[in-house]
């Protein structure tokens, strides 16, 4: 495989290496006829996300050919090595002009060469694992709620919130209002655990077509990956989301870029037994 | 028991928000005490607080629009709260560009100090955030124990010098050292001191001021006899005069920017040999009052 991202691209895609370092430890590239994928799983399986870059993206991309007997080859890497790459995105957009990324499965490396202003440039040569395939199974068609606001103003509800708040349920209520708030565990004291709600009205969202009464809750910290991503580009977010126990999918979508956020949502049967048991 | 409160002004809001950071950092909890004209924050001197006492006085006048409460009954109509003020604290961080702040006590799973803030959005109706933050009723026999402290017998009175300086050196000293020892004389002289066995530092002071005595009988004449030069010295905990500076907010300049157009804001401290060391932050619509007891 062998692509070359140019000028501000470079940066839209290092954020998203940001965005999938808030998921799992391992990054995961899949480059397919429609583009070049990038993966990432949590290590108890709750949080997926994939980031899909179509041909537009790149200034030149070539997938590399799939063999009679052979698939379009996969692979690994370590998300922290990758991520140093990408680390700073500033000097990312200030000084890299292009940034060519080539899979070399016989030499056992994926190159990452970063041309630089000034005539510089960084070669990265990444020791990769080959694997299988990493896709969560999901039906955004399943889902029987979905929201879709501007990240914006997702970002602003989101603030009211600690960063250390594990996490968060979303919430329908009367007169079409959504609510977001934070979720108090089992063990916590109820009476020493400050709650926090914030209410938005329907005609903050672009589109709102939900269950009266439906509830989620998801985990705040890998949203947030997402939310900064979306808040970057600009583009507006949706949540599609069914019962309680159901995985919620996040969307973003543009002409050539799809992102998937996949997460694990608390079943009833827990959020049952959590509803105080109110001993006065 | 009732209390429902309500801040429009955002300069109000503002000062309200810096002030409950300042106490954020003094004390982990802490006793609210509302009366009809006054709010005041409260850290009794017991053990588990170190030792240290804080007294915060607000008029609440001062800060809100609209003030109602009534109290446990009518000959005692006040009402005294046990909280966290961290928690108060973050439920005001974001609301610095707030429409209106509404504060009430009520009765949800426990008794809480219910914030609500009503945020500005571009839809038709605000955005409504809300916070619920539990509190402790604390019962009348036990109010007693948060009385006022009684200003004790100082033998130096002193303005602080920048608390931006001040806070520096205290903060490299910190480092070194668990206990300082603080000293200041009549002569408007102060030394910040930390001595360990391999270092000894020493900051001076000079040209600080002394705030007049208070004028009883007694004491002008043994003020007047006393040496000017002589310093009256206590060994403190570092940590809680570090939480103290830390925690102001307000411009080190004299001068202070506020709506108010405040003039002076006295920061100044006062000192019993040996025995305890109490700042006072003096300003038009609060007063803070923190005690550090010496230790041996």
């Amino acid at each position: 495989m062998k692509c070359v991202i140019a000028g501000g691209n470079v940066k839209v895609f290092g954020r998203a290496v940001h965005s999938l370092s808030r998921i799992g430890d391992e990054l995961y590239l899949e480059p397919t006829e429609s583009g070049l994928s990038l993966r990432a799983v949590n290590s108890s399986r709750s949080a997926f996300a994939s980031f899909l870059f179509a041909p537009l993206f790149f200034q030149l991309y070539e997938p590399g050919s799939a063999g009679p007997d052979t698939e379009l080859f996969r692979c690994k890497v370590h998300m922290k090595s990758f991520l140093g790459i990408f680390r700073s995105l500033p000097s990312l957009e200030k000084s890299v002009g292009k940034c060519l990324i080539l899979l070399k499965p016989r030499a056992s490396r994926l190159v990452l060469q970063l041309h630089c202003k000034y005539g510089v440039t960084k070669t990265h040569n990444l020791a990769f694992q080959e694997c299988e395939r990493l896709q969560a199974v999901f039906d955004t068609q399943r889902c029987a709620s979905r929201l879709c606001a501007p990240a914006r103003v997702l970002a602003e509800a989101v603030v009211h919130f600690p960063l250390t708040l594990a996490e968060v349920t979303l919430g329908t209520g009367p007169g079409g209002k959504i609510s977001l708030r934070n979720y108090v565990e089992e063990e916590a004291e109820p009476s020493k655990t400050m709650v926090t709600e914030l209410w938005l009205a329907e005609d903050e969202f672009q589109s709102v077509a939900v269950t009266p009464g439906s509830h989620i809750t998801f985990c705040l910290k890998e949203f947030r990956g997402l939310l900064s991503f979306a808040e970057a580009s600009n583009l507006p977010l949706t949540i599609h989301f069914d019962e309680p126990g159901r995985p919620a999918i996040f969307t973003l979508d543009d002409t050539v870029l799809e992102v998937h956020l996949v997460l694990a949502t608390l079943s009833d049967l827990e959020s049952n037994s959590q509803s105080p048991s109110t001993n006065g | 028991m009732r209390f429902r409160a309500k801040i429009v002004d955002l300069a109000c809001l503002n000062h309200f928000s810096r002030i409950i950071n300042t106490i954020a950092k003094l004390a982990k909890t802490c006793i609210l005490r509302l009366t009809v004209c006054k709010l005041y924050f409260i850290l009794s001197d017991k053990v588990a607080n170190g030792g240290a006492s804080m007294w915060c006085e607000l008029s609440q006048g001062n800060f809100f629009d609209e003030f109602q409460m009534e109290g446990v009954a009518a000959e005692h109509n006040e009402i005294y709260l046990e909280l966290v003020p961290e928690n108060l604290s973050r439920a005001l961080k974001t609301a610095q560009n707030a429409k209106a702040v509404k504060i009430k006590l009520t009765n949800k799973h426990c008794p809480c100090l219910s914030v609500a803030v009503e945020l500005p959005s571009l839809s038709s109706s605000s955005r409504i955030v809300t916070h619920d933050i539990p509190v402790g009723v604390i019962p009348r026999r036990m109010w007693n124990d948060f009385r006022e402290p009684s200003v004790p017998d100082f033998d130096v009175s002193i303005y602080l010098p920048a608390l931006k300086t001040m806070k520096s050196v205290v903060e490299r000293m910190k480092n070194l050292s668990n206990f300082i020892v603080i000293e200041a004389n009549l002569s408007g002289e102060m030394n910040l001191k930390i001595e360990t066995d391999l270092v000894s530092v020493t900051t001076h002071f000079k040209d600080l001021g002394n705030p007049p005595w208070a004028s009883e009988d007694g004491c002008q004449s043994s003020a007047q006899g006393r040496d000017l030069e002589s310093m009256a010295e206590a060994c403190i905990d570092i940590k809680k005069l570090q939480q103290l500076l830390a925690g102001q907010q307000v411009n080190p300049t004299k001068a202070l920017c506020s709506k108010f157009n405040s003039s002076a804001c006295e920061f100044q401290l006062n000192i019993v040999r040996k025995r305890i060391v109490h700042f006072i932050l003096l300003h038009e619509e609060v007063s803070l009052q923190y005690f550090i007891p010496a230790v041996a």
